[in-house]
């Protein structure tokens, strides 16, 4: 018996379902479960009964809530996937929409974060949950990941003033005085924004462990210019507010 | 009066519903909604300009790139500012990815259950040839756009390379000589994908006349009249080839006006100022262009020629595209300049104009970026038109009189409903992009 798949979006960018579509082991995927909801490749359109079911986006629409209700009656196990399912997301920073991240409505049985979801992590994620085992997530920060030296204990203030650098990073971003929230992201990405010479915009969301006193770490060893003081949300572009308390 | 709504209207990107009107002898009415509203335009008011590249990449998922060129093409004009010739090649290269794997996951996942349905009712079964043969054939030609995608711009979806200025990174030879060998690998593949879409256009032949659009104005970005989707000038032509303007972006709202409809439950839109449909796409760009640059597609679109007013060549024209495209990166990555360029990171930060637009072709049709900045380089007002939402007037007179005409033959509602989604795929809607901006608003 193939599994039954449900795949849905709620207010999104579709970014997360593409990086599935792109995903090499895709034909195979399609080979190897039965969708019984996919409105983006497939004409079934009724939520059934199902194993396991991926909701991308988050919920700013009353008839969204109702949708992953009757998902989560339906389905055995629902994933939120990327990082607007789980924390809200981009739109989060939308003064006349509130986007609610679905395990504020629902009971998730595993998250895979990202905005969008990087596609190894993602293409691991789900054969894990192909094979019956749960989403392997890193306890660690992206530093970790990262080629770069690694922010190694320093005394003094980091001052930062950019938030893209203005040539190729040597060391850690932080110690070129552009903010990288590399430290108290977590890693699963393979850090490609920073191989990029991009530092860390925190898409992967918190590390749950001992996130309240990372946060108090990092941003105590930080000075932020008053120039990039006024952009707020390059701390949490990505993140309801109120989820940092029902995830933590 | 017998209304029918279509909810989600399925294989299209994003959530739409398509709602027909019937009387018992006719459809009065059919409506094509889009039902996503995440604001993006607004979010990015009040926020630094080295901010915008990033959070305009979030407006779409499968369009990214396009979205992120247009915001620093724009941004580049407020501070005067060049990027390398390089750069603007890497930044190519980015957007030829995107270019074949939005077509190529449109045509493999969205339309191609439809050509087999059009071409089964014609009693022509021959034309389902192995389906799990062509995920495989098409998944190759995607996995070579996103690789594309991946390599030079950091990451497959949503690219971090491309900021104001020019490019964060830039390929090695090694690279150079992966990307080529991959590209030059999916020529054959288009090229399987062109000669079967022209087999399965032959078999619904019948079928030309109902879906072909009634005298829209074409619009698109070119060069020198040759095909284009980074620089160049907008075109705008009627169905004759006549040109009716040329114009530079920042101009653009001499030539176009916001259209949006006030208490209808449709995207507002903006049309020319003529009261004639706009048309952005895959079908504009062919008619605005004298050549894609490439003789060998010329020779191939001799073959099309009948159907280039049908919105069902569109889809054949993606592939076109794609082949193209395979082309064009290749002579990119041919450039010696290419192999010179080091990362280009912007330094500049005096603002020279603090209003400005620019233009890029993305995969679905024009995309236009606006913005308009203060002296501290904080965004106070963006506006971003996308190809959907210009293309709005063009669905809806089409999808009319599809479903009337339709009905009218065969009398059968569930053939008009499934007529109404073959009209509404087959320009590859984006409501992701449509997103952006609010509903219901005037702004004229």
């Amino acid at each position: 018996m193939k599994p039954k798949l449900l795949i849905t979006s709620l207010t999104s960018c579709n970014g997360c379902i593409t990086s599935i579509i792109e995903l090499e082991i895709f034909p195979e995927f399609l080979e190897s479960v039965d969708f019984i909801f996919f409105p983006l490749i497939e004409d079934k359109d009724n939520i059934d009964n199902c194993d396991i079911a991926l909701i991308e986006g988050c919920i700013t629409k009353e008839e969204q809530k109702e949708e992953v209700l009757e998902i989560r009656k339906k389905a055995k196990k629902v994933i939120a996937l990327g990082t607007c399912a789980i924390f809200g997301g981009i739109t989060s920073l939308s003064d006349e929409i509130e986007s609610i991240p679905i395990n504020e409505i629902i009971e998730i049985d595993g998250f895979i974060p990202g905005c969008p979801t990087p596609t190894e992590f993602l293409g691991s994620s789900l054969m894990a949950l192909l094979n019956g085992e749960k989403i392997k997530l890193s306890p660690k920060n992206l530093c970790s990941e990262c080629d770069l030296r690694p922010d190694s204990g320093v005394k003094s203030k980091i001052k930062i003033d950019k938030l893209i650098p203005e040539k190729i990073p040597f060391e850690c971003f932080l110690h070129e005085n552009v903010l990288c929230l590399g430290p108290i992201t977590r890693a699963g990405c393979k850090a490609k924004c920073l191989k990029a010479n991009i530092p860390c915009e925190g898409c992967m969301g918190p590390i749950l462990a001992d996130f309240m006193s990372n946060m108090v770490n990092f941003f105590s060893s930080i000075e932020v210019s008053e120039d990039i003081k006024i952009s707020e949300e390059i701390y949490s572009k990505f993140t309801h507010p109120k989820s940092f308390v029902k995830t933590v | 009066m017998k209304k029918l709504t279509i909810k989600p209207v399925t294989r299209v990107e994003g959530h739409g519903q398509i709602e027909i009107f019937a009387n018992k002898d006719e459809i009065s009415r059919v409506n094509f909604s889009m039902l996503d509203y995440r604001g993006i335009e607004k979010i990015l008011i009040g926020k630094k300009f080295s901010e915008i590249p990033s959070l305009v990449s979030k407006v779409c998922g499968f369009c990214s790139a396009a979205h992120i060129v247009a915001s620093c093409k724009a941004f580049e004009n407020i501070l005067d500012i060049e990027p390398t010739y390089a750069s603007t090649l890497l930044r190519q290269l980015i957007m030829i990815g995107e270019i074949i794997t939005n077509h190529m996951i449109h045509f493999t996942y969205m339309v191609l259950p439809d050509f087999f349905n059009l071409a089964s009712a014609s009693q022509e079964n021959d034309v389902k040839t192995n389906q799990s043969e062509i995920f495989v054939k098409a998944s190759k030609l995607i996995k070579i756009g996103k690789n594309l995608v991946e390599i030079v711009g950091g990451r497959a979806v949503q690219p971090v390379s491309i900021i104001i200025g020019g490019m964060s990174k830039s390929l090695t030879d090694k690279e150079i000589s992966l990307l080529k060998k991959n590209l030059k690998s999916g020529v054959a593949t288009a090229k399987f994908f062109l000669k079967f879409v022209q087999d399965v256009l032959e078999k619904i032949d019948g079928t030309k006349k109902m879906f072909e659009l009634q005298s829209p104005l074409y619009m698109g970005l070119q060069k020198d009249g040759a095909y284009s989707f980074y620089d160049g000038s907008l075109k705008i032509t009627d169905d004759e080839r006549e040109t009716l303007a040329t114009f530079d972006v920042n101009d653009y709202d001499e030539f176009i006006v916001d259209n949006r409809i006030n208490a209808s439950n449709f995207t507002p839109s903006r049309t020319l100022k003529k009261e004639l449909n706009l048309l952005v796409g895959p079908l504009a760009r062919y008619h605005i262009i004298n050549e894609y640059g490439i003789y060998e597609v010329h020779e191939i679109l001799k073959d099309f020629q009948k159907w280039d007013k049908s919105i069902l060549f569109s889809n054949a024209l993606r592939l076109i595209e794609i082949l193209v495209c395979l082309y064009k990166g290749l002579l990119i990555l041919d450039n010696k300049e290419l192999a010179k360029e080091q990362p280009v990171f912007s330094t500049s930060s005096k603002i020279k104009y603090e209003n400005a637009f620019s233009a890029v072709e993305a995969p679905r049709g024009t995309l236009i970026h606006n913005y308009k900045v203060n002296e501290n380089m904080v965004v106070e007002d963006a506006r971003i038109y996308v190809p959907t939402e210009l293309n709005i007037f063009s669905i809806h007179e089409i999808l009319n009189r599809t479903c009337k005409e339709e009905f009218t033959k065969n009398k059968s509602l569930e053939t008009v409903q499934e007529t109404a989604k073959i009209v509404v795929r087959s320009f590859d809607p984006c409501i992701s992009c449509s997103s952006v901006t609010l509903q219901k608003a005037h702004r004229l």
